[in-house]
C-alpha cells in the first residue's frame, strides 16, 4: 500500500507548513512508540495504538486491543474510513484525503490541542484561599447585616405583629393582657410612655402630697421613671424599695418645714411611734395624737371589755339565731368589712341588742324601740299607746275603765281625751323609768342628760366611736387573720372563767393557750376595764414580726414603706395629666372606698354620723 | 504578619490597663447607683454604659478597617491591634453592666450574642496568630508557595518526557498524577491538609506495583519516573499543609468581620427600638 502522509506543523510565528512523506507499507502502524510508521507524541496515545489498512480501494482503521479511536467524534474500536473522515488520537487529528494518482491512501495529520504549559494547567487545578463566593468577608458581612436588618427591623416595621423581638422583657402580670399590643402604652414614636398613656386606665391615681405643697418633682414626674416595665412577669411595679422613700422622708422636716410628718427611713430601726386618730370629744373630729401610756379616748360611751368578752350569752350575734349559749368572743362584735381591711362599725341593733334588750311592756316586742334620740323613742312609745286608745284596744287593767270599754272608731269626747292623755303619759313615764333604772339599758352605756333632748326631756351624752385608728396606713386585718386577736390587742382578751355554764371555752381564753401570756392576772396586761382605754397596739407590737425592708434572712418579714403607705393618695386629687382633670367622665366607677383620707382635718369616720349630738343638730 | 506577643505586650500592656480601669470604673458606677425601680439599661448608668459600649464597637470596627490601609507597616499597627483586642474583650462585661444582666429572647440580646461571637472569634484569632505563623514558616522551609508550585510544574513536564517510551501503564500513571492532583479546593479540603484520593499518590502506587518487567534503558527510565512522582508527592503534601495553615489563619476572620457587621446591624435596631419605645 502506497501512502502519502502530510504533516501540518504550526510555526511559532503561527504560520502553517506542510511536510510530505511517502511510504509503502503493508499496513500503517500508528502509536507513541518510535517503531511505528506514524509515531505521535503524547502519553494518552498507546505505544502501538492503531493500524490503518487499504484493500481494493477500501480504507479502514483498527485500534489495538483495549484502545479506541474517535471517528468524526464517534468512539470506536475500528471501522471503515471514507475520504474526509476525521480521526482523533490523543492531541492529534488525522484526516483522510482523496489520494493523488499512484497512491492508495492520503493522510493528513495535525496536533490540534497544543499541550498547555504545565504551570498554567497546575494553576487551573489549584484553588487556595478559603474565601469563596458567599463565604468571604465582604459578601458574608452584607448578607448577615442585611439579614439582621430585614428580620428584626424591616419586617416588624412593615408588618407589625412580629414586634415581639423588640420586646426587651416580659411586662408585669397586671399588664400581660396587653403585652402584644405595643401601642396600648407606646402611643407615639420617639416620645416614650407619657403619663397620659398610663392614666388612660389609671385615671384616678392620686398625688403624693396635697397640691398646696406644690411638689412638682413628685407630682409631675413621669410614671415610667419610677415604674419600670418589661422587667419580668413577677416584678411588682409599685415596689420601689424603702430607699426611694427615705430619700426625702429620712429628713423631711429639714426639707419641708411645713410638714407635720415626722422623719422615717426604715420601719425596723427608724420609724416614729404611731400616731392614732383619737376621739377626745365626741362632738368633734378625731385628733391625731402620739401614743403614750396615759392616752385615753372620750367617746361618750360607757363600755368595757372586761365585762363582755368571755361571757356566756345567747343571741343572734353569737349563735346565729339558734338561741344556744356561747361565750362572747371578739368576732361577735368586731366583723371585718368586705375588703378585709377594717372592722365594720359597731351597731347597737346588730351587736348589742340581743343582750341589751330595749323592752318596756311584755306586750310589745323589744325591737319596737328605735335605738337613738330619746325624744324619738318617747314619741314612738306615745304613738303606740295613743293608737291603742283610738282603736279601742286598751287591755291594761290599770287603765281607766272608760278607755278600756270604748268602742273602736268613735270620736273621743274631751273627757276621754284627757283620760287618754294621762294614761298614755303614765305608760311613757313607766317605760322611761325602765330604760333609765334597769341595769343593761340606756343608763348603763350612756350618760343621762336631763332636759337636753330635743323635746326638752331626758337626753343622752353625744357618742362617737372610732373605726380607723391609723388612717395613714393600709393595715389589713384580713392579712393578719391567722393570728388570734389578742396577739395584737391583748387588753381585749379575758381570762375570767364564767362559772355559769359548762360550755367549752374558746381556745384563746384558756389559760394555757394564751399567746405570749399577754393576758394575765398577774399584772402585765390586764383586760381593759375602762371605756377610755385604747387597745390599738404600738409599733413595738408590729416589730415583733415586721423588720425593716433591708433585713434579709431573718425570721421577721422585711417590710418596705409601701407595705403600709401608698405613695399615691387619692385624697390629694389625681396626678397631673389624668384625663379625670379634663372634666371628661372617668368611665370606670370608683369601687374602692377611700380608706386613706387626708391629714387629721379631713378625718370624718363613718361612725360619727350615726351619733349626731342631739342638741347641736338643730 | 505581626506576632501576638508584640501586640499583647504592646507598650507594657497599656491597653490591658486601660481596659481594666474602664471595667473597674464601670462596675463601681454600676454598684453605686440604685435608681428607683432597680438597675436596668434605661437608668442613667444604663444609658451611659450603653453609649460607651456602642461608641467602642464603632471605634473597634473603624480600627479594624483602618488597619487594612496600614497593613504591614509595623509598629503603629501593634498599637491599634493591642487596643482592639483588649478593649474589644472588655465589652464582654461592659454590656451586661449596661443592661444590668437582663437578657431575653429579643433583638437586644441578639446584639449581645453576636458581639460575643465577634469576641470569641477574635480570641480564637489571637490564639491562631500565636501558633500558626511559626508553623507556616517551618513548613515552607525558606521557599515560597509560588516556587513550590513552579517545581511541581517542572516535575510534571519531566514526567511526560520520561514516560514517552514506557508502556501504557506508565503513561496512564503520569496522566493520573498530572490531571487528578488537586491542591486546595473546598473549605474542608483545604482545612484537611491532605487528599486521600490524590492523583499523585495513586500514580506512585501503580508505578511501584507495576508487574511489567522492563530491561535496560526502559528500566532506568522507569526508575527515574518513580523518583520524579515520589518527589512530587512530597511537594504536593507540603503545599497542602501550607494551605491548611493559611486556612486556619483566615477562617476566624471570615467569621469575625461579618459577625461584627451583623452586631452593628442588630445594635442599630436596638438603639432605634429603645429610643422609639424609651
Ligand atoms: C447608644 C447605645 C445604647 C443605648 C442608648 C442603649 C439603651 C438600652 C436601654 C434603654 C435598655 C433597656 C431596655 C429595657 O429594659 O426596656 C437596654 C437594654 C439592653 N441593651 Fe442597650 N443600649 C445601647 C447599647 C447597647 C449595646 C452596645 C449592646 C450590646 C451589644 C446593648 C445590649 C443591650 C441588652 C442585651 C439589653 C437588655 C435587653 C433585655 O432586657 O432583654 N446595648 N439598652
Ligand atoms: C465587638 C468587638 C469587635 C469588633 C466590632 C471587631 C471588629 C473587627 C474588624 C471589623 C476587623 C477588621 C478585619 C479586617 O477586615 O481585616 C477586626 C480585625 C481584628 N480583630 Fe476584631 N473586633 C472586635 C473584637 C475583637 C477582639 C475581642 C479580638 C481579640 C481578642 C479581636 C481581634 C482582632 C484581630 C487580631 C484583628 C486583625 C485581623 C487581621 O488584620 O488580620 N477583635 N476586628
Amino acid at each position: 500500500m502506497r501512502i502519502r502522509i502530510v504533516e501540518i506543523r504550526t510555526r511559532t510565528s503561527g504560520k502553517k507548513v506542510r511536510l510530505e512523506r511517502d511510504l509503502d507499507v503493508e499496513a500503517l502502524h500508528v502509536g507513541r512508540g518510535p517503531d511505528n510508521d506514524l509515531s505521535l507524541r503524547g502519553l494518552t496515545i498507546s505505544l502501538r495504538h492503531a493500524t490503518i489498512r487499504s484493500s481494493d480501494g477500501r480504507v479502514s482503521i483498527e485500534a489495538a486491543a483495549g484502545q479506541t479511536v474517535a471517528i468524526n467524534g464517534r468512539v470506536t474500536a475500528g471501522d471503515r474510513l471514507a475520504v474526509g473522515d476525521r480521526i482523533k488520537l490523543g492531541a492529534f487529528e488525522l484526516r483522510l484525503l482523496e489520494p493523488v494518482r499512484g497512491f492508495d491512501v492520503a493522510l493528513e495529520y495535525e496536533e490540534i490541542e497544543r499541550g498547555d504549559d504545565e504551570r498554567r494547567a497546575l494553576d487551573l487545578r489549584t484553588k487556595i484561599g478559603i474565601e469563596h463566593g458567599i463565604f468571604s468577608r465582604r459578601p458574608l458581612s452584607w448578607a448577615l447585616g442585611l439579614a439582621v436588618l430585614a428580620v428584626f427591623f424591616a419586617i416588624p416595621l412593615l408588618f407589625g405583629g412580629a414586634q415581639s423581638s423588640w420586646n426587651s422583657g416580659d411586662v408585669s402580670r397586671g399588664h400581660a393582657y396587653i403585652e402584644s399590643d405595643c401601642g396600648a402604652c407606646h402611643t407615639g414614636f420617639f416620645r416614650g410612655v407619657r403619663n397620659a398613656d398610663c392614666m388612660a386606665c389609671h385615671h384616678d391615681i392620686g398625688r403624693h402630697a396635697p397640691p398646696a405643697l406644690a411638689m412638682a418633682e413628685l407630682d409631675e414626674a413621669a410614671c415610667a421613671s419610677c415604674h419600670l416595665e418589661h422587667r419580668g412577669r413577677d416584678i411588682d411595679l409599685a415596689d420601689l424599695g424603702s430607699g426611694f422613700c427615705s430619700e426625702c422622708h429620712a429628713d423631711l422636716a429639714a426639707r419641708l418645714p411645713e410638714t407635720t410628718l415626722r422623719d422615717a427611713s426604715d420601719f425596723g430601726t427608724d420609724h416614729p411611734a404611731f400616731k392614732l386618730s383619737v376621739i377626745k370629744d365626741p362632738t368633734r373630729p378625731a385628733e391625731s395624737l402620739d401614743v403614750t401610756p396615759e392616752l385615753v379616748e372620750e367617746t361618750g360611751l360607757v363600755f368595757d371589755h372586761l365585762h363582755h368578752v368571755g361571757r356566756a350569752v345567747s343571741g343572734r350575734a353569737v349563735s346565729g339565731g339558734s338561741g344556744e349559749k356561747q361565750y362572747l368572743q371578739c368576732g361577735a362584735c368586731h366583723q371585718p368589712d368586705a375588703g378585709g381591711l377594717y372592722m365594720k362599725p359597731i351597731e347597737f341593733e346588730r351587736h348589742c341588742q340581743d343582750c341589751h334588750r330595749l323592752d318596756f311592756d311584755p306586750a310589745v316586742p323589744p325591737t319596737f324601740t328605735p335605738h337613738g334620740d330619746p325624744a324619738v323613742v318617747r314619741a314612738r312609745i306615745r304613738g303606740l299607746y295613743s293608737e291603742r286608745v283610738l282603736a279601742g284596744d286598751v287591755k291594761d287593767p290599770a287603765a281607766p275603765p272608760r278607755l278600756r270599754l270604748r268602742r273602736p272608731g268613735s270620736v273621743l269626747t274631751p273627757e276621754e281625751a284627757e283620760l287618754s292623755r294621762r294614761w298614755v303619759q303614765s305608760k311613757v313615764d313607766a317605760a322611761e323609768r325602765r330604760f333609765y333604772d334597769r341595769p343593761g339599758t340606756c343608763a348603763t352605756c350612756h350618760a343621762l342628760r336631763p332636759g337636753e333632748a330635743s323635746d326638752g326631756g331626758m337626753g343622752v351624752a353625744p357618742v362617737q366611736l372610732q373605726t380607723v385608728w391609723v388612717p395613714g396606713s393600709t393595715f389589713s386585718h384580713a392579712s393578719h387573720a391567722p393570728f388570734a386577736c389578742v396577739k395584737c390587742h391583748p387588753a381585749a382578751g379575758v381570762f375570767d372563767p364564767d362559772p355559769e355554764t359548762a360550755l367549752a371555752r374558746p381556745g384563746w381564753s384558756q389559760p394555757d393557750a394564751i399567746p405570749y401570756g399577754l393576758i394575765d392576772r398577774d399584772g402585765r396586761t390586764p383586760t381593759s376595764e375602762r371605756s377610755a382605754d385604747i387597745l390599738i397596739p404600738s409599733i413595738e407590737t408590729c416589730r415583733e414580726c415586721h423588720a425593716g425592708a433591708g433585713e434579709r434572712g431573718g425570721e421577721r418579714v422585711p417590710s418596705p414603706c409601701s407595705m403600709c403607705h401608698p405613695f399615691h393618695v387619692r385624697a390629694h386629687g389625681p396626678m397631673p395629666g389624668s384625663p379625670a382633670l379634663d372634666g371628661s367622665p372617668s368611665g370606670v366607677p370608683d369601687a374602692t372606698p377611700d380608706a386613706v383620707p387626708d391629714g387629721p382635718a379631713d378625718r370624718a369616720p363613718a361612725q360619727a354620723a350615726r351619733f349626731v349630738p342631739l342638741r347641736s343638730a338643730s | 504578619m505581626i506576632g501576638p506577643r508584640s501586640f499583647l505586650e504592646y507598650a507594657r500592656y497599656r491597653y490591658l490597663k486601660v481596659s481594666l480601669v474602664l471595667l473597674l470604673a464601670s462596675m463601681a458606677i454600676y454598684l453605686v447607683e440604685d435608681p428607683p425601680g432597680g438597675r436596668s439599661g434605661s437608668s442613667w448608668t444604663g444609658y451611659g454604659l450603653g453609649t460607651l459600649a456602642a461608641l467602642m464597637i464603632v471605634w473597634l470596627m473603624w480600627l479594624g478597617l483602618r488597619k487594612r490601609s496600614y497593613r504591614d507597616v509595623g509598629a503603629p499597627l501593634q498599637g491599634w491591634t493591642s487596643a482592639h483586642v483588649y478593649l474589644g474583650t472588655s465589652l464582654l462585661l461592659l454590656v451586661p453592666l449596661h443592661c444590668a444582666f437582663e437578657f431575653g429572647v429579643n433583638v437586644h440580646t441578639l446584639a449581645y450574642a453576636l458581639m460575643c461571637g465577634v469576641i470569641a472569634t477574635g480570641i480564637v484569632g489571637v490564639g491562631v496568630y500565636a501558633l500558626v505563623p511559626t508553623s507556616i514558616t517551618r513548613n515552607r522551609n525558606n521557599t515560597t508557595l509560588d516556587a513550590l508550585l513552579e517545581r511541581i510544574a517542572e516535575i510534571d513536564a519531566d514526567c511526560r518526557v520520561a514516560a514517552e517510551n514506557l508502556p501504557d501503564l506508565h503513561a496512564k500513571a503520569v496522566i493520573t498524577s498530572i490531571e487528578e492532583t488537586r491542591i486546595g479546593g473546598s473549605l474542608t479540603a483545604q482545612l484537611a491538609g491532605r487528599d486521600p484520593a490524590c492523583g499523585t499518590t495513586r500514580a506512585l502506587r501503580s508505578l511501584r506495583g507495576s508487574e511489567i518487567d522492563l530491561q535496560g534503558d526502559a528500566r532506568l527510565q522507569e526508575l527515574k519516573l518513580i523518583e520524579l512522582v515520589a518527589r512530587k508527592e512530597l511537594l504536593v503534601n507540603q503545599i497542602r499543609r501550607d494551605v491548611r495553615l493559611k486556612g486556619l489563619l483566615d477562617l476566624w476572620l471570615v467569621l469575625h468581620v461579618p459577625l461584627a457587621f451583623a452586631t452593628v446591624a442588630a445594635l442599630l435596631v436596638h438603639v432605634f427600638v429603645v429610643f422609639w419605645y424609651h
